[in-house]
């Protein structure tokens, strides 16, 4: 599903004291099947405009066109279309609420009125998708599984309908190290097989290098930058003035590029990767050295 | 720990329970905090951290064992807890439970307005805090307009105002971006500087890492107490497993390169000092 921004801006609260723009004149398009991942300061106007581009919020001016249909300060998404949106918010653990964690994924369908048989397999599909064995979970109460387990659950709610739009807001906050890291990994394996949209809200600038094929960077409401994980890593000192500060894996980049500058024709965007580029240009094994 | 001033906070034998039948959150805890120190808390999702952070800040008592604050034993009723819930800030994890007022400096001010402190002694803690935070700019904004990270920044300025003698911060840098996250370990670092301990409860294994002393609990016990980097490295070498939890990532970079062949045995896991050493030792090899 294609979403088009047209000289959108958003403003919280609107004709009251307390009016905040959360962002002003915002013109980008995105192809379907497309990962974006969205970056920037907190209050830089990147969960705002997730929300636009879901149907969550409308804009205050300007349109945002989204699966053909406009969404603007006077037109609501249609059903239809936002029927077709999927949004993983902050914390989506705190929405489950059915006893097994099978009623609790197929939810979506069963209100839609998807047959039961077909309602099972898929929730069963779509919790595999997210490495929830359904034989172990199916039958499980949510409220039983561990913050990590929860929240894949949650995910898998989402995706069991199949959107052709997905919107997440920092999908991996407050999960501990591996859950988080596991988290990453179906997510990968989902977007690459499913090829939803994907619009991606994360302050952790390793998952946006990792999962996404475009990023778009906000600052103080306005589009900062759009440019390619590569380009975001080639050039990120200049964007150190969006709020971005280097992880430690983007640390040990730079201690690459420093010794080997061709690094950066296409650097690695994942640890492994990084690792495997050492040894491929250290030629270690090859050379037999001793671990 | 002969003679001298007893040490800040102590706990001993502290067990948590929330339902009777139920696995204890925190089983048989000995703890102890002093004044000025920096303690880092690691853990799953679920192995009793943010009860520790409740018990420690006396919102809950635990089922059994003691709290001893100052070398006294704290009691288990509300006006028991009360000198507890004085002495230590607590910031938690969902900055959404600790927002009650209607406007950002009022909130801010709730804590200190609560100890009956002077208008103005009140007015300067508000905006020392505000501006450390970064929320001036904020101050009369309504707190539910506020994002995610803002309502964090605001718990920390909430906490700031009360000066207590110890803070402790479940998860407040999960939801900042990362130039709010370095302004917040800043001021955490301010507020040891000033003598207060700091108990930092964090999923970030690189902020855990800095730490003088790490805790790590698994399944409501205490499985580690000491400095951090004996610790990662027994994680990092596997003779220690504990689920949830992954070496740093300067460990993890040094495993990766050494199963693809080279030796790499930096003197730190910082990223620059492993990517170095994978150099030298590809020279030398």
């Amino acid at each position: 599903m294609d979403v088009r921004f047209e000289g959108v801006s958003h403003v919280y609260g609107a004709g009251t004291p307390f009016a905040r723009p959360a962002l002003s004149s915002v013109t980008v398009s995105i192809a379907a099947g497309s990962v974006v991942a969205l970056l920037g300061r907190s209050g830089s106007g990147k969960t705002t405009f997730a929300q636009l581009a879901a149907g969550l919020e409308r804009p205050t001016a300007g349109r945002v066109i989204v699966g053909g249909a406009e969404s603007s300060a006077e037109r609501r998404l249609p059903p239809d279309v936002r029927r077709r949106i999927g949004a993983v918010l902050q914390h989506p653990e705190h929405q489950l609420f059915e006893e097994t964690v099978g009623r609790d994924v197929g939810f979506a369908l069963r209100r839609r009125g998807v047959p039961p048989d077909e309602v099972e397999r898929r929730a069963r599909a779509a919790l595999f998708s997210v490495g929830l064995d359904p034989e172990a979970y199916f039958a499980r109460s949510p409220f039983r599984l561990s913050g990590g387990e929860k929240r894949r659950a949650a995910i898998a709610g989402v995706l069991v309908y199949e959107p052709e739009l997905v919107v997440f807001d920092e999908p991996t906050a407050g999960l501990d190290p591996e859950a988080r890291e596991r988290l990453i990994e179906h997510l990968e394996a989902v977007f690459r097989r499913r090829r939803p949209t994907v619009l991606y809200v994360t302050h952790r600038i390793d998952e946006a290098i990792r999962l996404a094929d475009r990023v778009l960077l906000f600052d103080a409401g306005r589009l900062a930058a759009d440019v390619t994980p590569a380009e975001l890593l080639r050039r990120f000192e200049a964007y150190r003035r969006f709020g971005l500060r280097p992880s430690p894996f983007i640390r040990a980049l730079f201690a690459v590029g420093r010794r080997a500058p061709d690094v950066w024709d296409d650097p690695p965007r994942t640890p492994a990767a990084l690792a495997d580029w050492l040894a491929a240009r250290l030629g270690g094994g090859r050379k037999g050295a001793r671990p | 720990m002969t003679g001298g001033t007893p040490p800040l906070l102590r706990l001993e034998g502290v067990t948590v329970r929330y339902r009777p039948d139920g696995p204890p959150a925190l089983a048989e805890i000995d703890l102890t905090l002093r004044a000025g120190e920096w303690v880092s808390v690691l853990g799953a999702n679920g192995s009793g951290k943010s009860t520790l952070a409740r018990v420690l800040a006396g919102l809950i008592a635990p089922t059994a064992g003691a709290v001893i604050l100052r070398g006294a034993p704290v009691g288990a009723t509300e006006t028991g807890l009360w000198p507890l819930r004085q002495a230590v800030g607590l910031v938690l994890q969902n900055p959404e439970d600790q927002i009650v007022a209607a406007t950002v400096e009022d909130d801010v001010a709730f804590g200190p307005e609560n100890r009956a402190l002077p208008p103005d002694e009140i007015e300067r803690r508000v905006t020392a805090a505000l501006r450390r935070t970064g929320l001036e700019a904020l101050r009369s904004v309504e707190p539910a307009r506020l994002s995610g990270g803002e309502k964090q920044r605001l718990a920390v300025a909430g906490a700031l105002a009360v000066e207590p003698a110890a803070l402790v911060f479940d998860e407040a840098t999960s939801m900042l971006d990362a130039e709010a996250r370095a302004r917040l370990l800043a001021v955490m670092r301010e507020e040891q500087a000033a003598g207060r301990a700091i108990v930092h409860i964090t999923h970030e294994l690189e902020e855990a890492e800095v730490a003088s002393r790490l805790v790590v609990l698994d399944r409501g016990r205490l499985r580690y107490d000491g400095p951090p980097a004996p610790f990662f490295t027994a994680l990092a070498e596997g003779r220690l497993a504990l689920p949830g939890l992954l070496p740093p990532f300067g460990v993890r970079l040094a495993q990766d390169l050494t199963a693809r062949g080279i030796a790499v045995r930096p003197a730190r896991f910082d990223p620059e000092a492993v990517v170095e050493a994978a150099w030298t030792s590809a020279s030398k090899g």
